[in-house]
């Protein structure tokens, strides 16, 4: 039985890139390394101008916080390390030779021999992450604490397909992968989760995972956003993640297909998370595909490779359809999180023709907080009201004003009104309504 | 080659429902009760009907214009509002009635507190009560069969007709099986788009199919109707036979379908919902047994619409995973 979560959308999934198998995008002429691949503090470059790196090669680091390395992509010169709009890059001019980092150690010795600590230490060497925390963050913080693993096969968001092809067309990966996580977190099983909807993926998933005592498979209803971590566990067995807390807190812990197959391939082989697998689609690019691209590429040579951007190209959203965010140019490039680079055309705008109280948004929101009163205090600028109706508890999915029959940008405003309370720039009048309510 | 990207926060996609549409939808869902009440009633029906909806949408359209205000009345809803009202009214009224009404909805009750979703009253509603309450006589006095209907003048500013009174005026006195199916297809004597049930329960399924309402608010009404009327019925008849009568006659389906589910007058969340349809069920029995009118149903919505933001602060859900202050489990 599928299960689902309340609230969300059933929204048209546009998939038809999840059909092809993905293609492989090596030969970028630069790359453009961000030092901030997740949220908190920054890498440290270890890099400078003029210096010759190789493919796997540790390019930035930070010992004292959370977070996990990057590597180069390709083979090549360091051209730049430059800070764009406060977001530091090392630019690397790819030589075409592919060659890989000596200072790789794969693993040559039985996985029952490794500790936890080891292979936790492993995976952040790799810099394995794909939006959210560092995987080894939620192998190492909260160990013996997790009783389940979720391989998080769900991809809800609309033009999404990546993870499906990286499913089909190397699931010994994904599946080796899910194995070294259980051994790690020393649990007996992994969930594999994905939408009930799509019969050939689930076909495979059933006949890869025939040990029964280490995987099994849980269908969801195809509704956005059930790929986010907190629904996803909702949907599943019904608990509920407070906002702020990790699910790891509650006993859960989520990876995607991708993740796992880094973990893998970082154990078998010493090669760490240099690829990352994205869409590319939107109705403003020539042949939409799902790619295997350096991280870092850059999102005009992207298009170039992909036939090109049509004429009334006019948006670039990085990540989904729903909760991604424009790109202010082409020269972006492909993070760690980056899911998608959908090239779309001039959005049909909604006028904003005021909220009529139909409740579809309430209805809607996944976490059952009030959108409509939400975006009017915002709009009056009476921030301490929508804290004390939980205004951070939104996830900003997005849900609310895709729904909305008034075309009133509810999430903009409830994004503004967080801006609000957590800025610096709150001012005295905000913090007195706030009390008041 | 460098292209200036446009900028847009996400969602990037909106869903294709509009006001205007969710208007439309409850147009359509109209439509059956309506095409019943003028091939019933006759072409007055149609002339009043017409009469109300101008009424509604021409005064709309004046306001924005005189206070320079954004054009509104493309999202369709003053429509609806002159619909709601026409179907509330006797066929004999004089026809300044509905263009007085539909006036008065649309400028009194909803663009003086800043149009749609921002009225607490149900302009149609509001209306019809001020009518009611100004000319007595007129608005529940004055039914006529759809047979004697049919001989009016369309176009008359007055009428005059033998009035007949309705099944409500005398349920007490009990009803056969006969008028209760006369009663659930429309053939009997009241107001224009109320006497169909059969009409009415059309368009509800065409809405709720549309997913323009919930099932809640009418089906809590309904429930607590008959289950009021049955427990306590008046006159000598069967309990069963009284609130089925009771239910069939007067304007209760049209108020628990069509008024109680306006959207900016009734509570969000289901749990409020039902609440709020249940109380207007109880309130409508309440009136009609111990209230000056023969139809409470009116009366009970009008006054549970005051109640509606309070029920939404009483039922408000909680927030998933008890938000951002729960404590750990």
């Amino acid at each position: 039985m599928a299960q689902t979560i309340s609230g969300g959308i059933r929204i048209d999934g546009r998939k038809s890139t999840g059909t092809k198998n993905a293609v492989a995008f090596t030969e970028p002429r630069l790359v453009a390394i961000s030092m901030k691949q997740h949220s908190g503090i920054p890498l440290i470059p270890s890099v400078a101008e003029g210096d010759h790196v190789d493919i796997g090669q540790c390019i930035g680091d930070n010992r004292g916080a959370p977070c996990c390395p990057v590597h180069a992509s390709v083979s090549g010169t360091v051209k730049a390390v430059e800070n764009r709009g406060g977001e530091v890059f090392a630019v690397i001019e790819n030589d075409m030779l592919y060659t890989v980092t000596p200072e790789l150690e794969p693993v040559d010795v039985p996985l029952t021999e490794l500790s936890a600590e080891d292979i936790a230490d492993r995976v952040r060497k790799a810099g394995i992450i794909s939006g959210g925390v560092p995987a080894c963050e939620k192998l190492s913080a909260t160990a013996g604490s997790v009783k389940r693993l979720i391989i998080n096969c769900v991809e809800s968001e609309p033009y999404l397909a990546s993870a499906r092809r990286l499913l089909l067309e190397q699931p010994e990966s994904v599946i080796k992968g899910a194995k070294v996580l259980v051994y790690a977190l020393g649990i007996r099983r992994a969930v594999f989760a994905a939408e009930d909807g799509d019969k050939e993926l689930l076909e495979l998933l059933d006949s890869r995972t025939a040990d029964k005592q280490l995987f099994s498979v849980k269908t969801v209803k195809a509704k956005y956003p059930q790929s986010g971590e907190r629904e996803l566990i909702n949907a599943l067995y019904g608990k509920e993640v407070p906002a702020g807390k990790r699910p790891e807190e509650y006993g859960f812990t989520v990876f995607t297909p991708e993740e796992a197959a880094a973990v893998y391939r970082a154990l078998a082989t010493g090669m760490p998370f240099v690829h990352k697998r994205i869409t590319v689609a939107g109705d403003a690019i020539k042949s939409p595909c799902c790619l295997v691209v350096p991280i870092g590429a850059t999102a005009e040579e992207i298009a170039e490779f992909c036939g090109g951007v049509k004429k009334r190209f006019s948006r670039l959203v990085l990540g989904g359809l729903m909760a991604g965010k424009t790109a202010e140019s082409l020269q972006c490039s492909v993070g760690k999180g980056t899911d998608a680079l959908l090239f779309l055309s001039a959005e049909k705008e909604k006028k904003n023709s005021g909220c009529i109280r139909c409740g579809r948004c309430v209805r809607a929101c996944p976490m059952r907080l009030m959108p409509h009163l939400l975006a009017a205090y915002a709009e009056k600028g009476k921030y301490g009201k929508c804290a004390s109706l939980d205004v951070f508890s939104c996830t900003e999915c997005g849900c609310c004003a895709y729904v909305c029959p008034g075309g009133v940008p509810i999430t903009e405003d409830i994004r503004r009104a967080k801006a609000a309370l957590g800025g610096a720039d709150v001012t005295g009048e905000v913090l007195n309504d706030g009390k008041d309510a | 080659m460098e292209k200036t990207l446009k900028q847009s926060f996400s969602p990037h996609v909106r869903g294709n429902v509009t006001a205007r549409s969710i208007m439309l939808d409850v147009i359509i869902a109209l439509s059956p009760a309506l095409i019943w009440g003028v091939y019933a009633f006759g072409a007055r029906a149609a002339v009043i009907t017409l009469l109300s909806v101008g009424a509604s949408v021409g005064s709309e359209a004046l306001f924005c214009l005189i206070t320079k205000r954004k054009q509104t009345v493309g999202d369709l809803s003053a429509v609806v509002t002159g619909l709601i009202l026409a179907f509330g009214l006797p066929v004999t009224v004089p026809l300044w009635a509905p263009v007085l009404g539909g006036a008065f909805a649309a400028v009194v009750v909803k663009m003086l507190f800043g149009g749609i979703g921002k009225n607490f009253l149900n302009p149609a509603l509001a209306a019809r009560v001020f009518l009611t309450v100004s000319f007595p006589a007129m608005m529940s006095g004055s039914f006529v069969t759809p047979r004697a209907a049919r001989a009016l003048s369309p176009f008359a500013l007055k009428v005059s007709a033998a009035f007949t009174p309705t099944v409500l005026d005398n349920v007490e006195e009990g009803v056969d099986s006969n008028t209760l199916v006369d009663l659930f297809y429309g053939n009997t004597a009241g107001c224009i788009g109320e006497v169909s049930k059969i009409c009415l329960i059309i368009g509800l399924v065409y809405l709720l199919l549309r997913r323009v309402v919930s099932w809640h608010i009418p089906a809590a009404y309904i429930a607590a109707f008959f289950l009021l009327t049955y427990l306590f019925p008046r006159g000598e008849d069967e309990a069963i036979n009284f609130a089925l009568a009771s239910l069939l006659s007067g304007g209760v389906f049209f108020a628990a379908f069509f008024m109680a589910t306006d959207y900016t007058t009734s509570p969000i969340s289901s749990l409020g919902k039902l609440i709020y349809g249940a109380l207007c069920g109880a309130l409508t029995v309440f009136f009609r047994y111990f209230g000056g009118y023969a139809e409470g149903a009116v009366f009970a919505v009008l006054i549970m619409n005051l109640f509606a933001g309070h029920i939404d602060r009483l039922t408000m859900p909680k927030v998933f995973g008890g938000g951002v202050n729960a404590k750990k489990q």
